[in-house]
């Protein structure tokens, strides 16, 4: 039915339904309820509305505060955590990218951590301002550490309490390495005391309280919630992120907390994972100490020592071998025979150029007395005769080669010969001697001929074995013996050409004798005339007479008309 | 596997009554006739065991009532219970006792709490008579205790402990 037609039967039937009014009266309204029932309803178009003010729900209410991110972070954290356990793969591939990088900044961040610490801890043991800290350590009493601490860092958080509000006990504790903690249970009470005497004491806002006390070198930052309180207990100079750090903490803790807290009676393992959100506040600062110039004279200082000594010990090192070398070459200077002319080095190796005579000390010889071997030193000697007298007088031996009863010695150039030779080698020396290099003259004065002293000695028996007779009483001797006169002037002649070539001088006695006839005085002079004949009739034979001496003897026994001839020969140098 | 609770408890007394000589007692078991007043408050833990459970008492000596200075009852807040001291010697003391008891249970409410009658080495001169004592053990536990001797000191503490446990 149309609306005409029932807008004409109303006219005729005015009991219309509400029913049927209700889509002239509401029908805009009705079409956008069940429009919006539509889409409250199925869950399609339920999402799709919910979807298109999802992003800006979030970001209002992150503008609010973050109760938003903290009721869907567990929600996120389970979601996480269930998704890794289903399909861990996925997660790995995901985080793939990320992890190598981040692996990598970690191990980067921690060695260089580790070389910072190190750095420190060299300086600290080894520097003047560590010896200064140690005293101060034990000056003050306090352990080293604690020095070290309050002179490298800005600040540090030593401990953090979280203490229930109401009854001061402590939920969580932390505190950092190295410190020492008191009980914290008694630390947490007494400052929920002094809390509660300040606000009672200074009539303050409930919410307000004990924020901030100092003892020492410590501050106390307390940080106040409905519930519980973070008392952080700070060495040095805390900056403003201490503070942020608790309330953002102890907001954190009241929102994870609330109803723990609310109806806390006094069991604190409730609060145990607390533990890693107090472990994020123990915040520390190092003071940012310019790169020192101490350090770097530090530095400096110990290379140059190091750089001393090693040359120090290097120069030692060179030195010595100098020293030893110019020893060796000292040496060398010193040895007759051998002249060094030019000393030094050539590829690395020394090297010792000179001349050098064949006879000389071989200069390869005195190396090892220097500490050298043989390979460390080249050795360039030209061979040379050399004119040093000790030289000289070894090639003389050499060349001469004198018997043993000859000794050769050099005089000023003089070669001095002595002793006893046979006539050929005398002649062969006289002949060379003056030829050799250095030898200009031949002193051969002691050197005398072996046949010589034969022949001495040989004439010497030859006139001793001979006698001059006598007619009785007559000084003269018998015809005869003119014979035997002779002879003995020829062995006299011999013995004085023979002796001195022998070096030997010679005495030639003669002696008169007498029979017993008539006086002995008459015999004496009778005998001494008969030697002075003898040695005339020796003269008229050409025998040089003053080298013969003349005695009597009388009628010496035995008694004879004779003359006999004495002769001793003795050394030319013992001679008289 | 022991759990482990904390308790906050406090010392209510008069002057000299020997709550300080209790708990030195008590945590350190040593005793010092030297009196020395305590001012605002000492603070002094004491861990004790029942069984799995271990209970670490904070206690809070606090400074004793007389005319000069009146018990800064806001350090009561958050106390498990109460041990209310008093001296055998002082009558006056155990209504001094009354009086902070009736003032801490208008801050902490009802806690179980234990009333210990020091100075028990002083038995012979002491003001308090039996029949007194009778008509306070019939509405408190009481301890007779001696910090001195240790008497009774022990048994004062693990009594409030065990109450506070069973809470």
């Amino acid at each position: 039915m149309s609306a005409r037609l029932r807008a004409r039967a109303r006219r005729r039937e005015p009991n219309y339904t509400l029913d049927d009014l209700r889509p002239f009266l509401v029908k805009p309204e009705q079409e956008r309820l069940s429009s919006l029932e539509h889409k409250l309803e199925t869950p399609e178009a339920l999402a799709e509305t919910i979807g298109e003010v999802l992003p800006q729900a979030a970001v209002v209410s992150q503008k609010r505060g973050e109760e938003l991110s903290s009721a869907m972070q567990p929600l996120l954290l389970s979601s996480i955590h269930e998704t890794v356990r289903k399909n861990p793969e996925l997660f790995a591939d995901a985080i793939f990218p990320s992890i190598g990088p981040a692996v990598r900044k970690a191990a980067r961040a921690a060695l260089e951590a580790f070389l910072q610490r190190l750095d420190q801890m060299v300086q600290q043991t080894m520097t003047v301002e560590s010896l200064r800290w140690r005293i101060e350590a034990a000056r003050t009493g306090r352990p080293f550490v604690e020095i070290v601490m309050l002179h490298n860092l800005a600040y540090r958080v030593e401990h953090v309490f979280l203490v229930h509000r109401e009854s001061g006990l402590v939920l969580q504790h932390v505190a950092a390495e190295n410190v020492a903690a008191e009980d914290p249970d008694q630390v947490s009470a007494m400052l929920a005391a002094i809390d509660d005497f300040a606000r009672d004491v200074f009539r303050e806002e409930k919410e307000t309280g004990l924020s901030r006390f100092c003892v020492g070198g410590l501050t106390g930052i307390v940080e106040h919630g409905p519930r519980a309180m973070l008392v952080a207990i700070v060495r040095g100079v805390a900056t403003k992120d201490v503070e942020a750090s608790l309330a953002e903490t102890l907001e954190q803790i009241h929102r994870t907390y609330a109803a723990p807290l609310e109806q806390f009676k006094g069991e604190v393992a409730t609060f145990e994972p607390t533990r890693d959100a107090l472990v994020g506040c123990m915040r520390e600062e190092r003071i940012q100490k310019p790169e020192s110039r101490r350090r770097g004279m530090l530095a400096l200082a110990a290379i140059a020592v190091l750089a001393l000594v090693g040359v120090g010990i290097g120069w030692k090192i060179v030195h010595d071998r100098h020293a030893r070398f110019d020893a060796y070459v000292e040496a060398l200077r010193e040895e007759p025979g051998l002249t060094v002319t030019r000393t030094g080095r050539d590829g690395g190796r020394r090297f010792v150029e000179g001349l050098g005579d064949p006879l000389a000390q071989d200069p390869a010889a005195l190396l090892a007395r220097h500490g050298f071997r043989a390979s460390d030193v080249e050795l360039r000697f030209k061979p040379v005769y050399s004119l040093d007298p000790p030289l000289t007088e070894r090639r003389a031996f050499q060349v001469l080669r004198p018997p043993p009863e000859v000794t050769l010695r050099l005089a000023s150039g003089t070669l001095v010969a002595a002793g006893v030779a046979e006539r050929a080698w005398i002649d062969r020396a006289r002949l060379l001697a003056t030829s050799l290099p250095g030898i200009t003259a031949l002193d051969d004065t002691r050197l005398f001929e072996a046949e010589a002293i034969t022949s001495a000695h040989t004439a010497a028996t030859t006139l001793e074995g001979l006698q001059i007779a006598f007619p009785p009483g007559a000084e003269r001797p018998l015809a005869a013996e003119r014979v035997r006169l002779d002879a003995a002037a020829r062995a006299v002649q011999a013995l004085l050409d023979a002796a001195p070539r022998g070096g030997l001088s010679v005495r030639i006695e003669i002696v008169g004798h007498a029979d017993a006839t008539g006086t002995p005085e008459n015999n004496q002079r009778i005998s001494e005339e008969r030697a002075a004949r003898v040695a005339a009739e020796l003269g008229e034979r050409g025998v040089a007479t003053e080298q013969l001496s003349v005695r009597g003897v009388g009628q010496a026994d035995p008694a004879a008309r004779k003359v006999t001839f004495t002769v001793r020969l003795t050394p030319a140098s013992e001679g008289s | 596997m022991s759990t482990l609770e904390k308790r906050k408890v406090c010392l209510l007394g008069a002057t000299g009554v020997g709550k300080t000589s209790l708990v030195m007692r008590f945590v350190r078991s040593i005793f010092s006739d030297q009196y020395q007043t305590t001012i605002g408050t000492k603070i002094e833990t004491k861990h004790l065991t029942y069984g799995d459970h271990v209970m670490v008492l904070v206690i809070w000596d606090l400074s004793g009532e007389d005319e000069f200075q009146r018990v800064r009852l806001s350090y009561l807040r958050g106390a498990a219970g109460y041990l209310l001291v008093a001296d055998g010697t002082r009558r006056a003391t155990v209504e001094t006792a009354m009086a902070l008891h009736h003032a801490a249970t208008e801050i902490v409410g009802d806690v179980p709490r234990v009333l210990v009658l020091n100075k028990a080495d002083l038995r012979a001169s002491w003001e308090l008579d039996d029949a007194h004592e009778r008509e306070l053990a019939a509405r408190w536990t009481v301890f007779e205790t001696s910090a001195k001797t240790g008497a009774g000191v022990e048994e004062a503490f693990r009594a409030l402990g065990q109450a506070l446990l069973q809470r």
